[in-house]
């Protein structure tokens, strides 16, 4: 292939972001067939609801392919072929753009229950869903990794 | 050196190749030449799932789908082996 | 003293051209059609100093030879309105291939400008483009602009300007070879007997479109009295080897320029190659497309329910204020009934439509959208549909309007009428009040999931619609896909929010208009005979009611239901409103959704078949004016009609009587 244009990759890096990489790709998969599960199996709904795991069948297929998006980028990088840190950045993209998903989604709730729920309060730990706590670890990894990949995209 | 021609859904990413020949009726193959997709022009392969195609083509990215890509015959560029 | 100057913007699709538009032209723009077909026609004004300036933005094309209507629209443009400059937007990171279309309009003899936009990227990229050695070779300037961010654009209207008031008429010449160039000699010749052809088309050009097959050129000197001798000399080559050693020659030229011009147009795979491997992956690409709408579907309904709410109180506190206490009493009513209630219709959703809309701008600006259709392009294949009718069903969740608009990107006409057919089947935000009314009604503790199978409904009638279509009336198989990729990009918030606003404004104005006038005659019907009872049985309303009853009796629907849905071929979001009236309740959703669970009538079957009728049963009334305006024709709009009611009919039937027997109940 000529001139692929790869930002980053001294071995550290590479060794973190296969971990990075297997480990969001475990979370997400286990979170997301848990959601999925718990809206079937109402046992283990109870189960799971105080470690913040909502039941959520859509919410969790959603978790699901970002985790399969880390599981490619995983197996990608280990075979060290030009397409794993791609992989990596679009589940990280995707991770952060959901987060902002759940943000907006929840936290429009909240208004509207502040608004208009006449005295209802609002939890704001309501907020605590995975698809928006796991995102912060995607930030955290873009803003180490993906800077120069991402700045091809900005402007015009 | 150029091989003998093949339709363009065989080719793998990465590759480069030379289009041959587009078998399609006249106006799709003067849309084709509109976009840079003519005999003698070149092409490489960005993506190859399934026979659909992602190709670059004077700088330019197109998506074709199998039966679009049958229809354009190529001969791959041999690379050197270094 | 204003002097007057006509522009026009050609340039291929995807460079930016009506982000130029745009700048250029404000608010002081309109948008219509071109006569006689379905494409669009932008044109605006702009000023500079003295300057009263005309710009018209042209179809989008890769070349002006006439494979499509676009084409023909914009070389027809060019030749008969001539006028006084054309500006060719060039996308600088794809310079390369946008000198195909440079060549040619070369070829028309009309003073030209070239504006090399996305410059700011393309400086990124490290392209750079000699724009001195453009005009040595060219013969023609170049500007550097930035559309989006508004550089270069006076200069651009300055060179545009002068151009136009000082350039002799070059006409651009590529040479195409001896054997060629003495056949154009000839027809030259030949076409130069009849002086009102020649006045009319630049002579070269026409001997040249002739030669190469053209049919639309040769329409045009069918009836001259050279025609017979042009005849004479373009038996003499075979148009489609003249029209391949054409294109050949117009490559040769690029290829040789190229490098003189621009010394660092660089083909590498670059970030948004890698993106593609991910995103077109073919295991992950569905699901990834999937998650994505789901994510815009959940920020629609969540963004949008403080804003409905917020409308709904504002509404309900006009009413209020207007309808009580004044005299005389029917005035009240009018205006409280009729006018807000009719206005709260339309209001209540906007926030939903818009919104869905521009996250679909944004997706769609991004370059993603583009990437989703070839995704599901073999999906789509499967039920007969191309892959670009994808985008069209997309925009129906929206509003049927602007989709049934967006079909005008597809090419084979059979694929468009396909389309357009099953539009109307993507459940639109005017469906919702519906499902919410009697979704949260009668099924409170599931009424999201009822709401989900009523989409997933409207989509699987309209896979089997397309799927029967294509065995029965219009039978076929789907152009092939072939489509450009636009590098991705980070959209800008105000290009995405125009593209709302140009969609959603079509909700507005046309079925603005229509529902209002729509929810004025219900509540004409409502209230009259004079003195009767408002909505009662009594009303020419209720009568109405009474005389279809027998027919959607079987479904289990009484007479007010007859009416509702009657009133609701105006537009669907009215079938709420005219419950309301008929209930007695007005919109207020907390006292009619009681009113209707006291209806002995009603339960929670009757409801959901209800509700599957109001999804299938026809487009509404601006839809359908949208479908006969695309189609063209009476025959396709009646069809639409004529088949949904059917469908409806069929699948409430079948859900009513299959639930009657299973539940035991209504």
């Amino acid at each position: 292939m000529s001139g692929i244009l790869l930002p980053g990759g001294s071995e550290m890096a590479s060794r973190g972001k296969i971990i990075f990489a297997a480990l969001f790709g475990i979370l997400y998969l286990v979170f997301g067939i848990t959601m999925i599960l718990s809206s079937v199996i109402p046992a283990l709904a109870e189960q799971t609801g105080p470690y913040f795991i909502p039941v959520d069948p859509a919410g969790g297929f959603v978790l699901c392919v970002i985790g399969a998006v880390f599981v490619f980028a995983y197996r990608e990088l280990s075979r060290t072929s030009g397409d794993g840190p791609a992989f990596l950045y679009i589940g990280m993209a995707l991770s952060v753009i959901f987060g902002i998903v759940a943000l907006i989604s929840l936290g429009a709730q909240g208004i509207e229950i502040m608004i208009f729920g006449e005295g209802e309060a609002w939890d704001p730990l309501q907020l605590a869903v995975p698809m928006l706590y796991l995102a912060f670890g995607s930030l955290a990894g873009l803003s180490v990794w993906g800077r120069a990949f991402l700045s091809d995209l900005t402007g015009a | 050196m150029i091989m003998e021609s093949m339709p363009l859904s065989f080719l793998s990413p990465g590759s480069d190749a030379t289009v041959m020949e587009i078998r399609a009726g006249h106006g799709l193959c003067r849309h084709l030449v509109s976009m840079g997709i003519l005999p003698g022009s070149r092409l490489s392969v960005v993506c190859a799932d399934r026979g659909s195609l992602i190709v670059s083509v004077a700088g330019t990215r197109y998506a074709l789908s199998k039966g679009m890509a049958m229809k354009i015959l190529v001969g791959q560029i041999e690379v050197k082996a270094q | 003293m204003t002097k007057k100057i006509r522009i026009a913007l050609a340039g291929n699709p995807n460079v930016g051209k009506s982000t130029i538009f745009n700048a250029l032209t404000g608010s002081r723009q309109h948008v219509g059609n071109w006569p006689g077909v379905t494409v669009e026609k932008k044109s605006g004004f702009a000023r500079l100093g003295e300057y009263e300036i005309e710009v018209i933005d042209l179809p989008g094309t890769y070349s002006l030879t006439a494979y499509s209507v676009d084409e023909v629209v914009a070389r027809d443009y060019i030749i008969d309105e001539k006028p006084d400059v054309v500006v060719h937007v060039v996308d600088a990171t794809n310079f390369e291939r946008n000198l195909y279309l440079t060549t040619q309009l070369m070829e028309f003899g009309v003073p030209l400008v070239i504006a090399l936009n996305m410059s700011d990227m393309a400086e990124k990229n490290g392209t750079a483009i000699n724009r001195v050695m453009m005009k040595k070779f060219f013969e023609i300037p170049a500007v550097r602009t930035v559309g989006s961010k508004g550089e270069g654009l006076d200069e651009l209207l300055r060179t545009a300007i002068n151009e136009a008031e000082t350039s002799p008429h070059h006409e651009h010449a590529i040479g195409y070879g001896d054997r060629i160039e003495t056949l154009i000699s000839e027809l030259v010749a030949v076409l130069g007997n009849d002086p009102a052809l020649s006045a009319r088309y630049p002579p070269r050009w026409l001997a040249i479109r002739l030669l190469e097959g053209d049919d639309n050129a040769r329409e045009k000197i069918e009836g001259s009295p050279v025609r017979d001798a042009a005849l004479a000399v373009l038996a003499k080559s075979d148009p489609e080897e003249t029209e391949a050693v054409m294109a050949d020659r117009r490559y040769e030229v690029i290829t040789a320029l190229l490098p003189q011009v621009c010394t660092t147009c660089v083909r590498t795979m670059n970030s948004s190659d890698l993106i593609d491997r991910v995103i077109t992956n073919r295991w992950l690409g569905i699901p990834i497309f999937l998650a994505l709408m789901w994510g815009a579907f959940e920020l629609t309904f969540a963004a949008a329910t403080p804003f409905m709410a917020a409308i709904e109180l504002a509404m309900g506190y006009c009413a209020e204020l207007v309808g009580s206490g004044m005299e005389p009493a029917w005035l009240g009513s009018f205006l409280g009934d009729g006018i807000i209630g009719g206005m709260g219709s339309i209001l209540i959703f906007i926030p939903n439509i818009f919104i869905l809309l521009f996250l679909l701008s944004i997706l769609e600006d991004s370059g993603y959208l583009a990437r989703a259709a070839f995704v599901m392009d073999r999906l789509m294949y499967s039920i007969g549909l191309p892959g670009k009718s994808f985008i069209p069903m997309l925009i129906g969740f929206g509003c049927n309007v602007p989709a049934i608009m967006a079909t005008r990107t597809i090419e084979d006409p059979k694929d468009r009428l396909i389309t357009i057919l099953i539009n109307p089947f993507m459940s639109c935000g005017a469906r919702l009040p519906v499902y919410v009314l009697f979704a949260g009604a009668f099924f409170p503790a599931n009424a999201g999931t009822v709401v989900f199978v009523l989409y997933v409904l409207g989509i699987a009638v309209a896979i089997g619609s397309a799927w029967l279509f294509r065995k029965t009336i219009l039978p076929g198989k789907p152009a092939p896909f072939l489509m450009e990729m636009p590098p991705y990009r980070l959209p800008t918030l105000v290009t995405s929010i125009m593209h709302m606003w140009d969609r959603g404004s079509m909700y507005i104005r046309k079925a603005g208009g229509v529902i209002l006038f729509g929810a004025l005659i219900v509540w004409g019907l409502a209230s009259l005979p004079y003195g009767v009872e408002y909505g009662s049985a009594e009303s020419f309303a209720g009568l109405i009611g009474h005389v279809l009853e027998p027919l959607v009796a079987p479904l289990g629907f009484d007479w007010k239901i007859a009416v509702a849905l009657l009133f609701g071929f105006v537009a669907k979001e009215v079938v709420v409103g005219s419950l309301g009236v008929l209930y007695g309740t007005g919109d207020d959703g907390g006292t009619l959704s009681s009113a209707l669970l006291a209806d002995p009538h009603l339960g929670p079957v009757t409801a959901f078949a209800l509700m599957a009728f109001v999804l299938l049963y026809l487009p509404c009334l601006a839809a359908l004016a949208v479908i006969k305006k695309e189609t063209g024709s009476w025959k396709w709009t009646g069809f639409s009609v004529v088949y949904g009611l059917v469908v409806a009919y069929t699948i409430a039937f079948i859900i009513a009587h299959v639930g009657y027997f299973v539940t035991g109940g209504i």
